[in-house]
């Protein structure tokens, strides 16, 4: 039998400095997840991080490891940040809320903007890399592979992912409020991920002058400055690209700011302050705060852009409960499937167990009653296997029948008192 | 003289532009109040003004425009009102009717007291009259600057607020207008207003001391409330003017001196009415 654990924190408890400190990167998540399974090789995890969340989903034997406090302290030692400054911004939870919870997530619709479909691709590569590492196993598996299919249904099945507004639409209309014609406008693209692209192709529609992408990769550069007819650059010439730049998306993997209000304020005099819109959609930030106070610089981050987003959800409200009820009916059946897969295994080594006791019984007593016909003796093993199965009947239906939270305890119980 | 007929025309002007203000309240509030009522009442009080006008100016027997008080306010509110109109019609900025139209609410309610109180013409000389056009042209343009300045500290305020819940405000393009489209009406203002300015002020130097060298305003004509003002105002809008080589004062600081450049030209506007003693256009 496993137990279910889910440790992380969010966009409704952490801020954003919280949250870029303890986000991983996908080459960290696969150290992170490597070092996990050399700590607690019995255990199945899976570690989602996004812009809005980072959260470690385990599945581990009943009285095994990680407990939750192991989990947490996993996360802060490798951040290096203390579990006291951690964990005010933590929840914590176990068994049924863990799966209410992934499929919630999954779908969306727990994200700060309900129908985005970002997410279901993120927790998707998060089970992907776990997969990879044989982290996700008996438990974890099913759950994830069930969470991704809930979330798509909800999303074809309702109109959840329609008439909200995406960070990149907001982002150009912050872009229409600072400038009022983009023709003669350039725009510099730090970093070539798919955000970064979702941004680049709203902005290309204003007909913008200039696209140059700097990526430390330069093909990836290449490639995605190709797609919107720019150029590309490495990211040596930033500083340079920076001032020619009016406005200016980044979204690097960068652990450190890549920009600093030092290094903005010398870029600006070379604008002769002329303005400059920027789009920080990285996570870990890659633009210093204090930029956004300079003059003449409109600095906006992924939690800006999405805080706006947001205020579109409550147009939404019954295509979000619609979904809901789907994610839930998913809920319920994984819920089902998972109990009866770990119960089946566990009521046939019961009767299997008292079947051959009885069995065993059979003979002792057979052998003592040496002038037994053969159809006495069939009738006499026969007698134990009814019985056997008469008295466990009961037991074994209550179990059954007994609801996912009902089930768990019964479960335990049989293993304690039968020994299985 | 304006006459009491005169007087309720210019109490319909601004009813009319007092309702014009309400139904743009409510269309912002999000109530629809019937199509075209607002600008039906805002084109009624520019009628209204110009009926007002022309009725006044041809009581007085001269074409001449800018001849007294009456005349000058109310062509200043007509321009003002026009130059929202225009605006709204080409590219509109709803946030600009709450800050203009107001002005020239403002600027009507002086015509009614000062079209009472102060009914003597100006020196009719070719001087005053070269000043007055100029000047007034150049104060027209400086309300615009200032207006433009206000709009672009609001908009620059809203794109950096945050508010209680920790959010960005939702941009709302047309609200505000640009940024790029705010500096650059306000700067093309003060390129026009500061050369009729500058002109205006040269033709009153010339008209205050035209005989003889003699100052019709008194030995110390030049430290009266409103010279002072006048180049208090034509100082801050040099400065703003110069901008695009001390781009340093770009953005904020510009909106910040034109929106004080507009205090000084009110400032000035009620010298030059309050006080004809001290080169306020009296006899």
């Amino acid at each position: 039998m496993q137990r279910l654990l889910l440790v992380g924190l969010s966009h409704a408890t952490a801020p954003l400095a919280v949250r870029e400190r303890c986000a991983f990167t996908p080459q960290q998540r696969e150290t992170a997840l490597a070092s996990f399974r050399e700590k607690f090789p019995e255990s199945e995890a899976v570690l989602v991080s996004t812009c809005n969340r980072v959260e470690l989903y385990v599945a581990r034997p009943v009285h095994g490891r990680p407990k939750s406090e192991e989990m947490v302290q996993f996360i802060s030692e490798f951040h290096g940040i203390t579990e006291t400054d951690l964990r005010p911004h933590l929840y914590d939870y176990s068994k049924r809320e863990v799966v209410d919870h992934l499929f919630a997530v999954t779908a969306s619709l727990d994200s700060l903007v309900v129908g985005e479909t970002q997410i279901l691709s993120q927790v998707r590569e998060a089970y992907e890399a776990s997969k990879t590492l044989g982290l996700a196993g008996n438990v974890l598996h099913p759950m994830f592979q069930r969470a991704i299919a809930a979330a798509r249904e909800a999303v074809t099945e309702t109109r959840l992912a329609e008439g909200r507004r995406s960070v990149a639409s907001i982002a150009v209309d912050y872009a229409r409020q600072i400038f009022e014609s983009f023709s003669d406008k350039t725009v510099l693209s730090i970093g070539a991920g798919k955000m970064s692209t979702l941004v680049l192709k709203h902005l290309s529609d204003l007909h913008i002058r200039k696209l140059v992408v700097l990526n430390r990769d330069i093909t990836k550069a290449q490639a995605l400055a190709e797609q919107f007819g720019g150029t590309a650059a490495s990211t040596d010439e930033m500083v340079e690209h920076l001032a020619e730049a009016d406005i200016v998306v980044t979204g690097t993997a960068s652990p450190m700011p890549i920009i600093t209000a030092a290094m903005f304020q010398q870029v600006m005099k070379k604008r002769r302050w002329r303005p400059s819109f920027l789009i920080d959609i990285a996570l870990p930030r890659d633009v210093e705060e204090a930029v956004g106070e300079l003059d003449n610089v409109y600095l906006y981050n992924i939690d800006d852009l999405q805080q706006v987003a947001s205020a579109t959800d409550s147009a939404r409200a019954e295509a979000v409960q619609h979904a809901r009820k789907i994610v839930q009916e998913h809920v319920e059946e994984f819920i089902a499937w998972n109990r009866a897969r770990e119960l089946g295994p566990l009521i046939e080594q019961l009767f299997t167990k008292s079947h051959a006791m009885a069995q065993d019984e059979v003979i002792r007593t057979i052998n003592k009653l040496p002038d037994m016909s053969e159809p006495e003796k069939q009738h006499l093993s026969e007698l134990a296997r009814r019985i056997v199965n008469k008295l466990l009947h009961n037991p074994v239906q209550a179990v059954r029948e007994a609801d996912a939270d009902g089930a768990t305890p019964y479960m335990r119980a049989l293993v304690k008192l039968f020994k299985l | 003289m304006v006459s009491t007929a005169q007087i309720i025309l210019l109490i319909m002007a601004i009813v009319a532009y007092f309702a014009g203000g309400a139904a743009t309240l409510l269309t912002v509030s999000g109530h629809k109040p019937a199509p075209y009522l607002r600008w039906t009442f805002m084109v009624g009080g520019i009628v209204l003004s110009l009926a007002l006008l022309i009725w006044h100016i041809s009581g007085t027997g001269s074409w001449q425009p800018l001849q007294d008080s009456l005349s000058a306010l109310l062509t200043l509110s007509i321009l003002l009102a026009a130059f929202v109109a225009y605006v709204q019609l080409k590219r509109p900025i709803a946030s600009l009717e709450w800050l203009v139209m107001p002005v020239v609410i403002v600027l009507l309610l002086m015509a009614g007291h000062f079209g009472k109180t102060q009914p003597t013409a100006y020196l009719p000389t070719a001087y005053s009259l070269v000043h007055r056009l100029f000047t007034f042209l150049g104060t027209l343009a400086f309300v615009v600057a200032g207006v433009a300045g206000a709009l672009y500290l609001m908009s620059d305020r809203m794109l950096r607020a945050r508010p209680a819940g920790g959010a960005h405000l939702p941009p709302s393009p047309g609200k505000f207008g640009s940024l790029e489209r705010l500096e650059h009406l306000a700067h093309s203002a003060v390129i026009w207003g500061f050369a009729m300015f500058t002109l205006g002020i040269l033709s009153g130097i010339s008209w205050a001391v035209h005989e003889h060298g003699q100052s019709k305003l008194g030995q110390a004509w030049y430290f009266s409330p409103k010279v002072v003002l006048t180049m208090a105002v034509w100082v801050v809008f040099a400065v703003v003017l110069n901008t695009p080589i001390a781009p340093r004062l770009r953005g904020r600081k510009s909106a910040i001196l034109s929106i004080v450049g507009l205090l000084l030209t009110i400032a000035t506007l009620f010298a030059a009415l309050l006080m004809p003693s001290a080169g306020g256009g009296g006899k």
